[in-house]
C-alpha cells in the first residue's frame, strides 16, 4: 500500500481473518472476566460491543468471503 | 387450564408487556394474579410469563417471586442471586438504575447470598432466553425479508438463510431440553436447558445481528435490547460456559451419563 499498488481481492482474505481474531479476542475477554460486561460499566463492555461490528462494517463477512470465492477461488457467479 | 384459557392469558399479559416495564409491570402482573399462579398452575404460567417477557423485550423482576417460592418463601420480595464469575445480584422491585448491561435492569451487586434453590430459576431464565431469542430471529427474518441488495432480497442468499435457520435450530432444541426437564424435574435436567437456552441466544444474538448488518447495529433499532438482555441472562444464575464445565464435572464425579430424556 505504501508503494501506492492498488489492492486487490487478497485484502479480503485479511478482512475475513482480523474481524474473526477480534470477535474472538473479545469473546475471550468474556469468557475470562465472568460477570464483568453485563454487571459493570468498564471500556471492557464498549469494546466487546463495537467488536461484533467488526464483521459488518468495511463490506460484510458475507461480501468478503463472496469476493474470495469468486476472484481468488474462480468459482463463477453464486 | 384449557387452550382457550390460556390463549386468551397470553393476548393479556402480551399486550400488558408491549406497554408497561419494570416496575409498573411488576405491579401489573401481581394485578393479573402472577403470585397465585405461581402456586397454582407454574407448569404452565412459568414457561408462558417468562417466554413472553422474552418475546416482548419487557422486563419485571418475577425471577425473584420463582427462587424465593422453589425456597419454600414467600413471593413479592427479593433474594440474592448468584451471577456469573462467583458474584451475587439483588434484582430490585424498584426503577432504581443500576450499571447492568442495557441501562434499564435494576440489577445490583452485592457482597454475597445465601445458598438458594436456583433449578425452578434456571427453567424460568431458560424460557426467557428461548423467547429473547425468538424476537431476535423474528426481527431478522422481516429484515431479510424487506431489504433488497444486488437486486434481490437478501432472503435469497443461501449464507442468510443458513445462520437463520441455525439459528431457529438452536432455539428449538433449547426449547425442547426445557420441555424435557420440566416433564421430569432433576437439577441436572434444568441446568443443561438453562445452558441450552443461554447458547441458543447467545448464538441468535451473533447470527441476527450480521444479518441486519448496519440497521440492527444502530440504538434505533430494537435488536440491541434484546442483545445486551441475552448476555445479562445467560450470566443469571451461571452463564452457558459455566453451566457446561459444571456439567461435565458432575459427570465425571458419577461416572456415567444418566438418560435425561426418551427419543
Amino acid at each position: 500500500m505504501a508503494d501506492g499498488e492498488p489492492l486487490g481481492p487478497q485484502t479480503s482474505i485479511d478482512k475475513v481473518l482480523l474481524a474473526g481474531a477480534e470477535q474472538r479476542l473479545y469473546d475471550t475477554v468474556r469468557d475470562l472476566l465472568p460477570g464483568t460486561l453485563e454487571l459493570d460499566d468498564t471500556p471492557w463492555r464498549s469494546e466487546f460491543l463495537y467488536s461484533r461490528a467488526a464483521t459488518i462494517y468495511g463490506g460484510t463477512a458475507e461480501i468478503q468471503r463472496n469476493i474470495i470465492a469468486r476472484r481468488l477461488l474462480d468459482l463463477g457467479k453464486e | 387450564m384449557d387452550s382457550e384459557s390460556l390463549q386468551l392469558l397470553e393476548d393479556g399479559l402480551r399486550k400488558t408487556m408491549a406497554t408497561a416495564s419494570g416496575q409498573q409491570l411488576d405491579a401489573a402482573l401481581a394485578e393479573l394474579g402472577w403470585l397465585e399462579m405461581l402456586d397454582e398452575m407454574p407448569e404452565a404460567a412459568v414457561p408462558l410469563v417468562f417466554r413472553l417477557l422474552g418475546e416482548t423485550g419487557a422486563h419485571a423482576p418475577v425471577l425473584n417471586d420463582v427462587v424465593l417460592r422453589a425456597a419454600g418463601r414467600e413471593g413479592g420480595g427479593t433474594v440474592p442471586l448468584p451471577f456469573a464469575g462467583g458474584s451475587w445480584v439483588v434484582w430490585g422491585r424498584t426503577d432504581q438504575p443500576s450499571s447492568a448491561l442495557g441501562d434499564d435492569l435494576p440489577i445490583h451487586r452485592v457482597v454475597q447470598g445465601d445458598p438458594v434453590p436456583v433449578a425452578a430459576g434456571r427453567h424460568a431464565l431458560g424460557w426467557w432466553l428461548v423467547g429473547a431469542g425468538r424476537a431476535m430471529l423474528s426481527l431478522a427474518r422481516q429484515h431479510a425479508l424487506d431489504r433488497s441488495q444486488f437486486g434481490r432480497p437478501v432472503a435469497s442468499f443461501q449464507a442468510i438463510r443458513h445462520r437463520l435457520a441455525e439459528t431457529l435450530v438452536g432455539i428449538e432444541g433449547a426449547e425442547a431440553t426445557l420441555v424435557a426437564a420440566a416433564a421430569e424435574p432433576d437439577d441436572l435436567s434444568f441446568l443443561l436447558a438453562k445452558a441450552a437456552a443461554g447458547q441458543a441466544a447467545l448464538t441468535a444474538a451473533r447470527h441476527c445481528q450480521q444479518v441486519l448488518g448496519g440497521i440492527g447495529f444502530t440504538a434505533e433499532h430494537e435488536l440491541h435490547r434484546h442483545i445486551k438482555r441475552a448476555l445479562v441472562l445467560d450470566a443469571m444464575l451461571g452463564s452457558s460456559r459455566e453451566l457446561t464445565r459444571e456439567a461435565g464435572k458432575a459427570l465425571r464425579a458419577k461416572g456415567f451419563a444418566p438418560r435425561l430424556a426418551q427419543l
